[in-house]
């Protein structure tokens, strides 16, 4: 087994991902690391492939190449455990919403790690006490907003106090208060995060790394958000 | 925001709430069977069916507004079956006018098809979604069985506010409301609708797979209280089971 450098808590080595066998790839030889504590924002056009990366490091997709997360390479038979060490948010949150209530949802990100009934459902209402989610937490899923449904995708990321977050557009459907609130939360989490999104602002705000994804490549890596500003009218 | 079917889950406010969702939902389970066993072409069997019920509507108490909807709905559904007098084996035609037993057949599925429909929407008025799982893991059902019930009263409640702001979407595009905009979605059902419920259920897949959401949960002791109403309840809707099962079986007229 090929191990990845030990700080990485993220790693991709040459790795390419086609959506369908024979298709164009969409990731091409793709190479870069997230290291522990490092909050990276992936910003690319619509189409430049973030949500395939995403799919790609979550072992979703097939690929050619290799991906280390913590330093263990992601393979058909070790994703199942990788995954346990991630959290993720999806683009649309209500693919993964799968509970009839917030707070079951979130819980049963805990009931998976073996805690009780009861302590997840504490341990649920807590975090979404926290992310501004208090009165919607027996609420039936389908009567929340767009960002009230991100915020429970968020916890349900959270609860598991995962190594490495993947967040598809999280500050998407937001309003102002809620991505302050968002914000807060994830500068507070200790876990590697990569965040892909549209809004540079938001994205200033949390991370210290700006990787901009380009026709499957990863076309500028750096840690000023100015950068992007000026090379590529953000 | 309007009131959907799925918000029957736990709209009723009868004292069947106070006993444990399995014990609900097993009561459920044993009047719905009292009501399929029970012969409806007998008095005694009719009135088996029909006290089951009444006894189940009043531990329930669904909403009133549910309880017309749906027996509006069973009626329109099973009256219909009447008309076919005419041509059933057994028609008055062919039994110098025997209307009793001619009408045997159509009010058994009328009696069953309303007493069933009636009974499965008080039982989910008696249990919100959360209690339903609860009860399903509970009780010795295959964790897969369970799942993809849920799934499906889960993902049919966004699908169904989906489907609605389509609708509105197209209202707004295409100036149109209602009957037209029904006319509209229904048309628009292949090449819209369908495409979009695929690629749902594929991310929807994904999010399961990542969650691990079919996977056997880690064992950790579920809070269990032994209450005599649970006790009381079930006696009665077994006893309701039993009592269509010996009229059957007896042949009370």
């Amino acid at each position: 087994m090929t191990h990845a450098l030990p700080q990485a808590t993220l790693s991709f080595r040459g790795v390419t991902v086609h959506r369908d066998p024979g298709d164009t790839p969409v990731l091409r030889d793709l190479s870069f690391a997230v290291a522990p504590n490092e909050r990276v924002a992936l910003l690319g056009l619509n189409g430049s492939g973030k949500t395939t990366l995403f799919a790609a490091a979550a072992g979703l997709l097939p690929h050619e190449g290799e991906i280390h997360i913590d330093g263990q390479r992601l393979t058909r038979r070790s994703c199942q455990a990788l995954r346990r060490r991630m959290g993720f948010v999806f683009n649309v949150p209500e693919d993964q919403l799968l509970f009839p209530t917030a707070v079951d949802d979130v819980a049963f990100g805990a009931r998976r790690l073996g805690q009780s009934d009861a302590q997840s459902r504490d341990r649920a209402s807590a975090l979404l006490h926290e992310l501004g989610m208090r009165d919607a937490q027996n609420v039936p899923l389908h009567h929340l907003s767009h960002g009230q449904k991100q915020r429970v995708a968020l916890a349900g990321a959270l609860i598991g106090d995962p190594a490495l977050l993947l967040l598809d557009e999280p500050s998407a459907g937001l309003d102002p208060p809620g991505k302050r609130l968002l914000c807060a939360q994830l500068t507070q989490c200790d876990a590697a995060m990569l965040i892909a999104t549209h809004d540079l602002d938001f994205a200033a705000r949390i991370c210290t790394r700006f990787l901009m994804l380009d026709g499957g490549r990863i076309a500028h890596d750096t840690a000023l958000a100015d950068d992007i500003r000026q090379r590529w009218q953000w | 925001m309007r009131a959907s079917v799925h918000d029957i889950w736990g709209s009723g406010r009868g004292w069947i709430r106070r006993a444990a969702p399995t014990a609900r939902l097993l009561c459920g389970i044993l009047c719905f069977a009292a009501c399929m066993t029970a012969t409806g072409g007998t008095y005694s069997g009719a009135a088996c069916t029909a006290g089951t019920c009444l006894l189940w509507l009043v531990a329930c108490r669904p909403p009133r507004q549910l309880l017309l909807a749906i027996t509006a709905l069973g009626l329109a559904l099973l009256l219909p079956y009447f008309l076919l007098l005419p041509i059933l084996p057994n028609a008055p035609a062919h039994l110098s006018g025997d209307w009793s037993r001619a009408l045997s057949l159509p009010t058994t599925i009328l009696l069953r098809g309303l007493g069933g429909m009636l009974i499965t929407a008080a039982t989910a008025s008696a249990l919100t979604v959360t209690e339903l799982r609860e009860a399903l893991l509970r009780l010795p059902v295959p964790s897969m069985v369970s799942a993809i019930l849920l799934q499906i009263i889960h993902q049919s409640a966004t699908l169904y506010y989906e489907t609605r702001q389509m609708a509105a979407a197209m209202a707004v595009r295409g100036a149109t409301s209602g009957g037209r905009a029904a006319l509209r979605i229904l048309v628009s059902l292949p090449s819209v609708w369908m495409p979009r419920i695929i690629a749902r259920a594929d991310r929807v897949g994904d999010a399961m797979e990542l969650r691990e959401y079919l996977a056997p949960l880690p064992a950790a002791p579920l809070s269990r209280t032994k209450k005599h109403i649970d006790i009381w309840v079930l006696c009665a809707a077994a006893a309701c089971l039993v009592t269509a099962i010996a009229l059957r079986a007896a042949g009370v007229p």
